[in-house]
């Protein structure tokens, strides 16, 4: 667990743009400020959210930059504590000369997620918000940011509450026949019932789906590029991330390995994996585990781009390779269909099935990048409000799933006590997400949805 | 003034003789602590002031731990019981409720007497009208008719006559119940100590005169055949050679409902002359039509009071309408229309003090040596105040002794439940125990009460070391059916009280719910690692800029002794709970690298 007596100080801003944000959190804040900021006028009295023209000078008083200054006094603050945000000019030598003057001075360096997880600890923000504020603060791509932007706004809290709630009005529903001492109360409908619950399981169900649907927005779209040997599968690659990463030369099979890049494509997050190139006989045995693996890629693979060199003939290790894609490629994956070295002579039929791109010219390399994310747009605008990033998140919900399949079944043999253990799980797992207890919360929906009593 | 220094010096006392009262002054006399019981009415001891029951879900199952831990209300249900009706028989064992009518005189006759015959057991008729102290230091009580009593610790159990106000639509009188006079002069001593004084409401239907009761209207409620009696202790060939008594059920219907929606203004409780807040799950009628206005009809129990009168207990019409309307009420009811109202229904105000300021093991944290137990805590229903009064009574004897207290655990017993909740949330409403309290619910059951709790009234020398053989054998049986060993080494005569029978169900329940009770451990073991982590008596949540200023509020205002104690706070996390963890871990470091 973090220490949690002390300040701490953390460049809060990324290494891109004109302004560089240093964060200064904990109860000396004021004072450790003084000793940089001048003049000091602005920490002797400090006023909440007021800002400051302020200069940033080093231990020999040399003025190092001016920065705009805000002040924050607790507890309204984003940690909760006394905080001060410096915003200076983001140069990689002020930014750092000016965070190593504020651990000279008394602060220590921020760990990851340091600043979100005292905003926790002071009640600032639940647990689910918290986790989605580091997200933030590791996100890469625009896209990871807005859903944890998402996330910080709490509309996952939202659904996990509205999931809670609908739990706890079922729980109260058969408590209250359960402690019911006059019997007055109609049994219970377990078809009504079973609906109810049902309806709480697709909403969970959609909720941890969204989990693998989320999965390549922070683990990236997987792109297997498959082929036969020589058919230009590094080239491509390397023309994608615009570097040299792969061992490219005439002779075929150079790439025995599968050779993996992370690369941003349109914005999104996506991991090419060269594969080593099919062909019917294969010569030795690490060409043999190049085609295991090859396999491999292409089974987990959510793209799957088949290579095809329009300067060579139709051949039977072709024929082999879309074989081996066709049977091994997921259901859901995307199979796109790339005539590769367009600069050269064709010796193959167009074919409108084909992208036709050149490595070497670049030429509709955009266009196959275009192709590579289609579809992902869609999918993740529509889902961006619930969707799950989090393991803790996804392993909470999918147990709470499978408590609450046990109470179906439980519904179904009108084991009513054993449903309510089940829901009563469910229920601590929603809790485990949003960090809080409930206290008499089944009584309460019980006293307001049912007339029962003497 | 003089004052009467009453020349014997006491272990115990306890004021007032209602449900409460009794088991803390029974079990304190039978921990062999010289003890005095003192009432303003010997008339009234174990008066059932509401209902003419005892159980029923959750209250049932305490009644069962009470006798488990050789408390005295489920041998006088039993005893004076009318007949039994055993809820919820068609859902799962865990659930299963006993309850049962009594004759209200009978009960408390017996209580008397078995009062009376109490060895230890001292008994006075007076009022009492402050606690006795020296400086600060509690030591006795002085009656109203300045007699000083000195004691070395004092229950209190004062029901609802703490300032008890009775409220018949316009008309309001001081009393602690029906005409009883109220106890005036208590609470406001008790506010002068430091005390923080609440003022909670209750209310009563009213009891007709069987005479003119439609009862060919009404549905019957048989007693169970054959009766299953609370006690271990009761013979239930014996009980079942009584003759019982049925219950009657009929309706309200829209002429009822069209009567008080037209007089609410005439209820007390909606005139706003009532100001404090009633128990939610034992509403007045006018609440039902009030807030349930698209109910056209609720059910009304017609329960007899007891063998020897025609008075009968109108279960579901608590008003504090005026009289003139209960009567209009009763003549909307074709099965009643030609009955009388012999007492009219009422509510009742009351003080009690704040449970937060209580030990879990009753004691105030305001004043030492003085124990709480019943509505005086916040309670409602003879069940719970007996089930408080019982663990004051045996926590006073211990305390004396120097002993550790006696504390049941939420995985161990309803008791435990409701103590913990009384003093880790406090009370906004009159509480009541429902199973839906307990988190441990499938194994907090009423078949093994005595499995759970009975080890401690031996541990405690409430029950007789020569039972204690008996009481193995019955474990072993129970063990044996457990584990699916059929030879049975012992015969029933070798365990009576406990039976054969009983152990086989306890076991086939167990068994039935393994898997449930199987995933409780976890979650239990996490309790009891907490529980072993002490909070230092002086450790300051306020130094805690970590903690929400609510949170450290509530944490300073309770004052939990342990970690699993401040985990039950309601709106505390478990990471609250692991950062006061942190902090104790690094007090004790640093003390230690400073003591090195």
């Amino acid at each position: 667990m973090y220490n949690v007596d002390d300040t701490i100080v953390s460049l809060a801003s990324g290494p891109l743009g004109a302004i560089g944000i240093i964060r200064l959190s904990g109860g000396e804040s004021f004072q450790i400020s003084k000793k940089i900021l001048k003049p000091t006028y602005a920490f002797e009295k400090p006023v909440s959210n007021r800002a400051y023209l302020l200069k940033i000078v080093d231990e020999n008083g040399k003025l190092l930059d001016r920065a705009m200054v805000i002040t924050y006094i607790s507890p309204k603050s984003y940690t909760g504590e006394d905080m001060v945000e410096i915003f200076c000019h983001n140069s990689p030598y002020i930014v750092k000369k000016a965070l190593k003057l504020f651990i000279n001075s008394g602060a220590r360096q921020a760990r990851e997620g340091e600043f979100s997880f005292r905003a926790f600890i002071n009640g600032k923000m639940d647990l689910s918000q918290a986790e989605a504020v580091n997200e933030l603060i590791s996100s890469e791509t625009e896209r990871e940011h807005s859903i944890a932007i998402n996330h910080i706004e709490g509309k996952l809290s939202v659904k996990i509450n509205d999931i809670k709630q609908s739990i706890i009005d079922l729980i109260a529903e058969i408590e209250v026949r359960l402690d019911d001492t006059y019997e007055e109360m109609d049994d219970i409908n377990a078809d009504k019932l079973f609906l109810a619950t049902e309806d709480i399981r697709n909403r969970i169900k959609k909720l941890s789906d969204s989990f693998s649907k989320a999965n390549f927005v922070k683990n990236g779209i997987k792109v297997a590029i498959v082929g036969t040997p020589n058919s230009g599968k590094s080239s491509l690659l390397n023309s994608i991330i615009g570097y040299e990463r792969a061992i490219t030369s005439d002779i075929p099979g150079t790439t025995r390995d599968t050779v993996e890049e992370k690369a941003h494509i349109n914005g999104f997050k996506t991991l090419l994996i060269d594969t080593a190139g099919i062909r019917e006989h294969s010569a030795d045995d690490i060409e043999k585990e190049g085609m295991r693996r090859t396999v491999k890629a292409i089974r987990e693979a959510d793209v799957v781009i088949y290579l095809s060199d329009i300067s060579a003939c139709d051949n039977n290790d072709e024929k082999i390779a879309i074989k081996i894609i066709e049977d091994n490629i997921k259901p859901d994956a995307k199979l796109i269909k790339v005539f590769s070295k367009s600069d050269l002579k064709r010796k193959k039929e167009k074919d409108e099935n084909y992208i036709e791109v050149s490595a070497k010219t670049g030429d509709n390399i955009q266009m196959l990048m275009d192709e590579i994310t289609k579809g992902y747009e869609k999918g993740i605008d529509t889902a961006y409000d619930e969707i799950i990033t989090s393991e803790r998140h996804y392993r909470a919900l999918s147990i709470a799933l499978n408590d609450i399949n046990m109470s179906l079944q439980k519904i179904k043999n009108k084991e009513y006590e054993l449903v309510v253990e089940h829901l009563r799980s469910a229920l601590a797992d929603m809790e485990d997400i949003l960090g809080k207890t409930t206290s008499d919360d089944v009584l309460e929906s019980i006293f307001k949805n049912f007339c029962v009593g003497k | 003034m003089s004052y009467f220094i009453y020349p014997e010096y006491f272990d115990v006392i306890v004021v007032g003789a209602g449900h409460a009262g009794i088991e803390a002054a029974l079990i304190s006399a039978r921990m062999a602590a010289k003890t005095l019981l003192i009432t303003q009415n010997l008339d009234t001891i174990g008066q059932m002031s509401c209902n003419p029951s005892i159980g029923g879900t959750g209250k049932g199952q305490i009644v069962k731990e009470i006798d488990a831990l050789g408390g005295y209300m489920g041998i006088n249900a039993d005893n004076s019981s009318i007949n039994y009706h055993t809820l919820n028989t068609s859902r799962g064992p865990a659930v299963h409720a006993p309850r049962a009518q009594c004759d209200k005189k009978l009960y408390h006759m017996l209580a008397k007497q078995h009062i009376e015959k109490a060895r230890n057991l001292f008994l006075m008729q007076d009022e009492v009208a402050s606690l006795y102290l020296k400086g600060s230091k509690l030591c006795g009580i002085i009656t109203r008719r300045n007699t000083v009593y000195q004691s070395k610790t004092v229950i209190l159990t004062t029901g609802t006559f703490l300032n008890g106000v009775v409220y018949v639509g316009e008309f309001s009188s001081k009393g602690g119940r029906y005409n009883d006079p109220p106890s005036t002069m208590l609470s406001g001593e008790l506010k002068k100590s430091g005390f923080n004084i609440l003022r909670l409401k209750t209310g009563t239907p009213m009891r007709l005169n069987k005479r003119g009761i439609r009862f060919d209207l009404c549905t019957e409620q048989k007693s169970d055949a054959p009766a299953k009696p609370f006690s271990i202790f009761t013979d239930e060939n014996e009980l079942n050679r009584k003759k019982f008594m049925p219950c009657w059920i009929t309706r309200t219907n829209e002429k009822t409902f069209e009567i008080i929606s037209k007089n609410l203004n005439r209820s007390a409780l909606y005139s706003g002359r009532i100001k404090s807040i009633g128990p939610r799950y034992c509403p007045s009628i006018e609440d039902k039509i009030f807030k349930f206005p698209h109910h056209p009809s609720h059910h009304i129990f017609l329960e007899p009071e007891g063998f020897k009168t025609n008075e009968y207990y109108v279960n579901g019409l608590s008003t504090s309408l005026s009289e003139d309307v209960q009567r209009e009420i009763i003549k909307s009811i074709p099965a009643l229309e030609n009955s009388s109202i012999i007492r009219p229904g009422y509510a009742i105000e009351y003080d009690l003090i704040d449970p937060k300021d209580l030990n879990f093991n009753l004691e105030s944290k305001i004043m030492e040596n003085l124990f709480t137990a019943g509505q005086i805590n916040g309670t409602t229903g003879y069940e719970e105040a007996a089930a408080q009064g019982l663990m004051a009574g045996i926590n006073a004897v211990l305390k004396i002794r120097g002993k550790e207290p006696f504390i049941i655990r939420r995985d161990e017993g309803y008791i435990g439940v409701m103590i913990e909740d009384l003093i880790t949330r406090g009370v906004d409403e009159p509480y009541r125990m429902f199973t839906s309290r307990a988190e441990y619910r499938i194994f907090l059951r009423q078949d093994n009460a005595d499995l759970r709790l009975s080890d401690y009234a031996f541990k405690l020398g409430i029950f007789d070391m020569s039972l204690k053989e008996r009481f193995e054998r019955y474990k072993e049986t129970y063990n044996n059916f457990l584990s699916g060993v059929n030879s049975q080494k012992f015969n029933e005569d070798e365990m009576l009280p406990w039976k054969v029978e009983n152990a086989r169900i306890a076991a086939e329940n167990q068994k039935l719910y393994s898997v449930y009770i199987e995933r409780y451990k976890n979650e239990i073991e996490k309790m009891k690692k907490f529980e072993s982590i002490r909070i230092p008596k002086n450790f300051d949540y306020n130094d805690i800029n970590e903690l929400s200023i609510e949170t450290r509020q509530k944490l300073s205002k309770i004052r939990p002794e342990n970690l699993s104690e401040a985990y039950h706070i309601p709106g505390i996390t478990v990471a609250d709970v692991q950062l006061v963890w942190v902090l104790i871990e690094k007090m004790r470091y640093e003390r230690n690298r400073r003591s090195n």
